[in-house]
């Protein structure tokens, strides 16, 4: 495929917002905006113009297609269902689990990314898993009386494991997983904005799910990679929900600075997102980057410098932002 | 139903938000808010009421599929609705081209007043206001928006049919919209409801 100049493209955005290019030509408009800030910004208000005129046309359907129209909404939407943070943890703990099946002997003692060995990153988990159940009462007492600080629960659990043999943690970290879906399960929308104590502060259980749903990831992927298994990209719908605490929590970390970011997400399960979530106003810059590629960065696993991306506007402004991202590493 | 909400930013990012969680009353209000205008546009740009309908259908479909697309930085929920109903209604007639010799549709000449209005008075004031806007535009621009917009002619269609150069046609396409965006922007008309 050919690549368009810009003022080629810039000459076609009206005839592009009213529909009336040809085929071929507005795919190649369409990847031109994409990395043009200026012609996005025209395009915008171009459409804007357009959809005035659409106005004038305002016709009351039948009746009857307010059911049908809304109907074939839900239906589609529920045979792809969106993305809940139990679902989420339920696929992410689904494919650890799978995969846990299939290591055996040497493979245990595997040195991953991150200095770890396959067998004590489970027992990472398991130490995550019985804590999140024993936040939300699925057991009655810490099987492993670790207490609830992350750091040091971690080092307790690690050592506890380490005279384990690493079937044995599997085993048990299989029980506390058990009870997690469980108890997620059972969460009701109420349930997931209900805060519990989290890290020294407070969060929501839906974000305490996700967070795990995504640390689970990110660890999985550790162990592919560490045993030459290769990697999993996450569903799309659970992409989408990775992204959006991400956004979330960008959004939390930028407020008070002043300035506002567009941050564009691409890829299945991407989406865009005008930080801060509650202010209005233009953006000072805009970071485009791959919805997995983002995630992976958010996770820790990659280090702000190698991320492609493309930054438009002020940059120092979106160099800042993946800083600040890079410092959510939950893992 | 409603002609169309006044233009909000703060309304837009609330239903996005709404949506983007699954909430199926927002679905509804959109619907509420949004189905004459989708309609209305398809049933203008198809000329037929079967397709007009489908159109409906799948802008609802698309917009509960997929929520977090709709980016309230870069235009209205309306021009988010209105470009994908536009598009689709589009394919449809270019579609409909493809398979059999259609009619040659005139292009717009009136502007026929909306039907079933509620509110009759505020939309008749809206609809003054975009329609002077339009009548407002040098003619050349006005015919090719209105030949691109409701007629589906692509740019070069249009160049043949006004007998002008494709980058003219371009132009007038280009220029005529940012006429009609410099006019109609949110100073003037974010009250009227």
């Amino acid at each position: 495929m050919g690549v368009i100049d810009h003022d080629t493209a810039a000459e076609l955005l009206g005839a592009y917002a009213l529909h009336a290019c040809e085929d071929d030509e507005a795919t190649l408009i369409a990847t031109h905006v994409e990395g043009c800030e200026t012609c996005d910004i025209e395009l915008a208000r171009l459409r804007e113009a357009a959809s005035w005129l659409a106005t004038l046309g305002n016709s009351r359907p039948p009746d009857g297609l307010r059911e049908t129209a809304l109907g074939a909404a839900r239906e589609r939407r529920s045979s792809e269902p969106p993305g809940t943070p139990a679902s989420l943890l339920t696929d992410h703990l689904d494919r650890l689990d799978a995969i846990l099946d299939t290591i055996s002997g040497d493979e245990w003692r595997a040195v991953t990314r991150t200095g770890w060995t396959v067998h004590e990153f489970v027992a990472h988990l398991l130490a995550g898993a019985s804590l999140i159940n024993v936040e939300l009462g699925a057991v009655d007492a810490d099987p492993f009386d670790a207490g609830t600080e992350w750091e040091a629960r971690t080092v307790t659990v690690l050592a506890q494991e380490a005279d384990h043999d690493p079937p044995d943690t599997v085993a048990a970290w299989r029980r506390q997983a058990h009870l997690l879906r469980q108890s997620v399960d059972a969460l009701t929308p109420e349930d997931l904005r209900r805060e519990i104590p989290w890290f020294g502060a407070t969060a929501p259980i839906g974000d305490v799910v996700v967070t795990h749903g995504f640390e689970l990831w990110v660890h999985t992927e550790d162990v592919r990679l560490a045993l030459g298994r290769g990697r999993q990209r996450p569903a799309d719908r659970h992409l989408a929900v990775m992204a959006e605490l991400a956004a979330r929590l960008l959004s939390l970390a930028l407020h008070g600075r002043g300035s506002r970011i567009r941050l564009v997400l691409t890829g299945g399960g991407g989406g865009t997102w005008p930080l801060p979530l509650d202010g209005d106003g233009a953006s000072d810059a805009v970071l485009t980057a791959d919805v997995v590629d983002f995630c992976t960065l958010i996770g820790g696993r990659l280090h702000p410098a190698d991320l492609a991306h493309s930054a438009q506007g002020d940059e120092t402004i979106v160099a800042d932002a993946l800083r600040t991202a890079a410092t959510f590493a939950f893992t | 139903m409603s002609l169309l909400p006044s233009r909000s930013t703060e309304r837009d990012v609330e239903l996005r938000a709404r949506l983007v969680a699954g909430d199926e009353g927002a679905l509804s209000t959109l619907y509420d808010d949004y189905g004459s205008f989708v309609f209305g546009l398809a049933l203008r740009v198809t000329g037929d009421r079967r397709a007009a309908e489908d159109v409906v259908q799948e802008v609802f479909v698309r917009v509960w599929e997929r929520p977090a697309l709709f980016d309230p930085e870069r235009g209205s929920m309306r021009s988010w609705l209105g470009t994908l109903a536009h598009r689709r209604a589009v394919d449809h007639v270019r579609r409909e081209e493809a398979t059999r010799r259609r009619a040659r549709r005139e292009a717009e000449t009136s502007w026929s007043a909306p039907v079933d209005i509620e509110d009759i008075a505020t939309s008749l004031a809206l609809a003054d206001r975009v329609r002077s806007a339009v009548d407002g535009l040098p003619a050349d621009q006005q015919v090719a928006v209105r030949l691109a917009y409701f007629g589906a002619r692509t740019y070069r269609q249009v160049a043949c049919e006004l007998g002008i150069p494709e980058g003219t046609a371009k132009s007038r396409l280009r220029l005529g919209l940012r006429r009609l965006a410099e006019v109609l922007e949110p100073e003037g008309l974010e009250q009227w409801a």
